[in-house]
């Protein structure tokens, strides 16, 4: 049963400020959209400080220092592209868009789907008709997460919810790369692990914390996975070298906390509310056109990808993929219990081990 | 005084048909820059002269306050696991004292080799107990706590010959230096690495050397290069320039137009060596000893070097050092070049120089550059035509004393100060305000002529890193080439190099009230020309390519973040090399998008590819106002500057106010005067400047 814990309180995890910052990201407020305010002491402009409410928010990123330079992501180059399922898919960013429950009309989804498209984010859905709008868009490089069936597999106590289906065409072959999806929940991860066997016939493994069999925080259950597919060895290298870890959860509200889930393992973090709420779905008053649908959705994953060079700037990284992703050596916790740092392999900020 | 500092690193090799290499000529080399470094850690690596067939060298760091438990657990770990070895024991006289003890275990493959070197690792206790050194039957290291000197003395390297070496002088920046473990170089398998910088990635490495059985770690950024050169090599099976090229990486936006041959052998090799790649700052000198009896010296730089890296040749060796100054004084007339950002230098015992770690004509340029620089003159001769009070002999002595007595002849009234025997000494001329001429015969360190107002300085050689920093006034003429970070926050005065200049070029120049600096390089430069650059003029003339066809004279990312003067660079330079742009895989989705939209058609898209390189400018040409609208996004921001890119001729004015300099440039090099009028008349150029709104 899925514990309280994760049923997350909206206005907890969308405070007004978060709500504010998205809206500017994406121009439904302010003036100058997909641009990040950047921000020293005496501003009164943002970020704001928000009340911690899951594990994530207990970590902090280690930045640069004077042996390892900053990288100034406006004038410098940091790469967020992401290649998954071997090289086959590739992102533009890692991030990946839910819009399943976003209430849009077919030409509105047709907007998303293809802002979605040009901006490089993949697009995860369980509905026939996003599907359908997909197909009828001719699109032929791979982007869409969609299931493929059910596997009838049991796995120790649980049942693997589902084949998902990443990418269609890649190059003229017909290659349809698998991503098993799971709940967020560790005792499944380290089923799974027992069977390596069955794992390794996947490119990736998704695993959502929105499933209401899920019982345990995203982030938690994707450092977890990161750390047992490294035990598991695949001929020269370990099978975590061969699987994709994609990360989704509803209630992740912006580009701190995508940075960190890539910190602990993910390859790609799917998110959904934070976009709602940034284009301007979630107000009660007039629904935005299509063509602001579209301009809202584009300044926002561009500032949500700025937003994560920041942050990788701040950290000296040049290369999303291939430096941040499991790089737990650029976060510290503080005030984190000892369990959950033990269990994301995160050290506590001020302690020296020598 | 001390001068905080980041590691130095030395290597050599010899070539085919020379003779073995001395250990004295490498301390040499190392203890040159003895002040990159600190009494924190030192180290050498060598080959052995006779490898041992089919058995394994295993040296061993013991812990003496520990020495009784840390043997009883390694013979055990050796019972059970080998059917035979030798052992002995030696105490290495460092500054910290300890147990070094040799194995010769026999019968093993490498394999095997490698994971009984996990094996006493793990049982090592991350070092505090014991830890391997070396496991190898040709790779030696030799490494502890001290100056290069004392490390030196303590195994009386100067006393061993081989055909190649690596040598390092530790600055601890992340991990302790009190006992040698964390010293360089490190070594696994048949490599060893030496390192200078601090790697981003190395918490990715970490995680990915977990999944690869490596469960000990002794907490340094380097021993992890090794660990991940020899899963390249012995794992993977690849060639050790090919691992190298891995770990230095190239950004997507270097791997040519999505599609190509290049941009896939890029894409397969990113996602399956997903992880080795190294992210910071580094420059990395390696030695390989490859099964088939050859013994590689390796040298790369991360793919935006932040380090420096420089490699040299004479007839018998090849080098390759932190600083020109380590080459110079084992091999003064020595053929000098830089290595590219992201470069690989390889050199081998069988085959001599493999890859040189940049583009072989500039390294022809830079080597002519540099010989003649240094052949121009002799000491002797320098001595004798001179009177005595005029000439300062800097051997021997720090940039300190240098500087006090340059300042005590300018106060006696000298206004002509030649300095001989100069070889590494950093900040020279530094914040001098009396218009005093000085000549340099030899190589100044780092961080010549900061905060100059009025000297100027003559270098008859190459110059290092840094040079003319906030410079206000006077000037400075190399006759050599010049290093990474030349003319930072140069705001006045003229800076006149004859050969090539490395990366970060002028970056944050810039101009106030009457002072306008100019910046005018002879040969070409690598990434982040005038960077941030806000005043003043840089001129890249490449002399030594006027008869090269189609030869392109800077790096990537020139004039990124540019918000004031000119640049002008001889020769077309294209779009994709000015500023930092979308990658094209991205510009080309985002259209497929707008084709999917109808807002553009197939054949637009078609005129796009076509185009070869993806900026604002080249779309325009192609593009409907309102796609071009919609994709501007991809290239614009709040941060960044609109700058004007033309090729032409220079100006009747551009033409008039650069002339004076460029006749002094070629007066003061002595090259042909009919090359004034060609390279101010005849020759088109890439102007760069800032588009101010009113400019529209």
């Amino acid at each position: 049963m899925r514990p309280e814990a994760l049923n997350l309180r909206e206005e907890d995890v969308f405070t007004s400020y978060r709500r504010r910052w998205l809206r500017l990201l994406s121009g439904a407020q302010g003036k100058t959209p997909g641009d990040p305010p950047i921000v020293s002491m005496g501003s009164q402009a943002p970020p704001y400080v928000d009340k911690p409410v899951r594990p994530i928010d207990w970590l902090k990123s280690d930045g640069a220092q004077v042996t390892r330079p900053s990288i100034d992501p406006y004038r410098e180059l940091v790469e967020t592209s992401v290649f998954l399922t071997g090289g086959r898919t590739r992102l533009s960013m890692p991030i990946g868009l839910e819009v399943d429950d976003w209430g849009l009309e077919d030409k509105s989804l047709l907007s998303v789907v293809a802002t979605a498209y040009r901006i490089g984010v993949a697009l995860y859905t369980r509905s026939e008709d996003v599907v359908n709008v997909v197909r009828g868009c001719g699109i032929s490089s791979p982007f869409i997460i969609a299931p493929l069936g059910l596997i009838d597999k049991d796995v120790g106590e649980k049942t693997i919810v589902a084949t998902m289906g990443l990418g269609q065409r890649a190059h003229g072959l017909r290659l349809t790369p698998t991503c098993l999806e799971i709940p967020s929940d560790k005792s499944l991860v380290e089923s799974l692990a027992r069977e390596p066997g069955l794992i390794s016939r996947f490119s990736g493994l998704l695993i959502n914390e929105d499933h209401e069999d899920s019982r345990d925080y995203v982030e938690v259950t994707i450092s977890l996975a990161d750390t047992m597919l490294r035990k598991i060895r695949s001929n020269s290298g370990s099978l975590r070298e061969k699987l994709d870890l994609l990360a989704k959860s509803s209630t992740l509200r912006g580009s701190d906390d995508i940075f960190k889930l890539i910190t602990l393992g993910s390859d790609l973090v799917i998110v959904n509310k934070l976009a709602r709420i940034g284009i301007g779905l979630d107000e009660q008053t007039r629904k935005p056109t299509r063509e602001v649908l579209s301009d809202r959705l584009e300044y926002l994953l561009l500032g949500l990808q700025r937003e994560i060079k920041l942050l990788a700037g701040a950290a000296g990284v040049s290369s999303l993929h291939n430096t941040l992703r499991s790089n737990r050596e650029l976060l510290r916790c503080l005030d984190l219990p000892g369990a959950i740092s033990s269990e994301l392999r995160v050290k506590h900020a001020g302690v020296v081990r020598i | 005084m001390k001068v905080i500092s980041s590691c130095g690193i030395f290597g050599v090799i010899r070539k085919p048909s020379s003779s073995r290499v001395k250990g004295s000529l490498v301390v040499k080399a190392i203890e040159a820059v003895r002040f990159r470094g600190s009494s924190l850690g030192a180290g050498f690596s060598y080959i052995k002269n006779q490898p041992l067939e089919n058995r394994f060298l295993f040296r061993v760091f013991i812990n003496p306050d520990k020495e009784d438990i840390a043997v009883n657990k390694l013979r055990s770990i050796l019972r059970r696991g080998v059917s035979g070895w030798g052992e002995r024991s030696y105490y290495i006289r460092d500054r910290v004292g300890f147990v070094l003890t040799e194995l010769v275990v026999e019968r093993l493959s490498s394999d095997e080799a490698w994971g009984l070197a996990r094996l006493i690792d793990e049982a090592g206790e991350t070092g505090r107990l014991m830890r391997v050194l070396s496991a190898s039957p040709y790779v030696v290291v030799a490494k502890g706590v001290g100056y290069p000197i004392e490390v030196a003395e303590a195994y009386h390297i100067q006393e061993v010959e081989s055909d190649a070496w690596l040598a390092h002088t530790r600055q601890p920046t992340n991990s302790p230096g009190r006992l040698p473990i964390w010293s360089h170089p490190f070594s696994v398998g048949d490599w060893s690495v030496v390192h200078n910088g601090d790697i981003s990635s190395f918490g990715a490495h970490m995680e990915l050397m977990l999944g690869r059985g490596v469960g000990s770690l002794v907490g340094t950024d380097s021993e992890l290069i090794a660990f991940i050169l020899d899963q390249l090599t012995r794992v993977e099976g690849l060639r050790p320039d090919e691992a190298a090229l891995i770990v230095t990486g190239r950004p997507e936006i270097e791997w040519g137009e999505p599609d190509t041959q290049l941009y896939d052998e890029w894409r397969k090799l990113r996602t399956r060596y997903h992880g080795f790649m190294a992210d910071g700052p580094f420059s990395v000198a390696a030695l390989y000893a490859a099964r088939d009896g050859d013994y590689y010296l390796m040298a790369f730089a991360d793919r935006y070097k932040f380090r420096p890296l420089v490699a040299g040749e004479d007839d018998d060796y090849i080098y390759v050092a932190s600083e020109e100054c380590q080459i110079r004084c084992v091999s003064p007339r020595a053929r000098v070049w830089s290595i590219e950002p992201g470069g690989v230098l390889v050199a081998s015992t069988s085959k001599g120089l493999v890859s040189p770690g940049r583009r072989d004509l500039d390294k022809e340029v830079m080597e002519k550059i540099s010989f003649q620089a240094y052949n121009s003159w002799s000491v002797e001769e320098i001595l004798q035509t001179t009177g005595n009070g005029a000439v300062i002999d800097a051997r021997g002595l720090s940039y300190h004393e240098v500087n006090n007595l340059i300042r005590d002849r300018i106060r006696s009234g000298l206004r002509t100060i030649k300095l001989v025997n100069v070889n590494g000494q950093r900040y020279i001329g530094i914040g001098l305000t009396e218009p005093a001429k000085i000549e340099v015969f030899g190589t100044p360190g780092n961080c010549l002529a900061n905060l100059n107002e009025a000297a100027h300085i003559e270098v008859y050689g190459s110059v290092e890193d840094d040079v003319a920093d906030t410079m206000h006034g006077g000037s400075v003429i190399v006759h050599g080439n010049a290093g990474d970070v030349l003319g930072q926050a140069l705001q006045g005065g003229e800076v006149l190099v004859r050969g090539c200049a490395g990366n970060r070029v002028g970056i944050q120049m810039r101009e106030y009230r009457d002072k306008k600096p100019y910046l005018i390089i002879g040969g070409r430069v690598d990434k982040f020309l005038g960077e941030y650059m806000a005043g003043g003029v840089i001129m890249v003339l490449g002399i030594d390519y006027l008869d090269v066809d189609g030869s392109i004279l800077v790096g990537h990312h020139v004039a990124s973040g540019m918000v004031g003067g000119k640049i002008v660079v001889r020769g077309s330079v294209p779009e994709k090399l000015i500023g930092v742009k979308p990658s094209p895989a991205d510009v080309y989705r985002y259209l497929e998008g707008l084709v999917i939209e109808g807002v553009i058609s197939e054949a637009d898209l078609a005129r796009v590819k076509e185009l070869n390189h993806v900026s604002l400018e080249g779309l325009s040409e192609v593009l409907p106002d309102n796609a071009l609208s919609r994709i501007s996004k991809l290239f614009k921001d709040k941060y960044t500057r609109k700058i004007a890119v033309e090729y032409r001729h220079l100006s009747d004015s551009e033409v008039q106010e650069l002339q004076p300099r460029v006749k002094r440039f070629i007066k003061t090099f002595k090259l042909r005067e009919n090359l004034v009028n060609k390279l101010l008349l005849d020759e088109k150029y890439t102007v760069i400047y800032r588009v101010f709104e009113d400019q529209k």
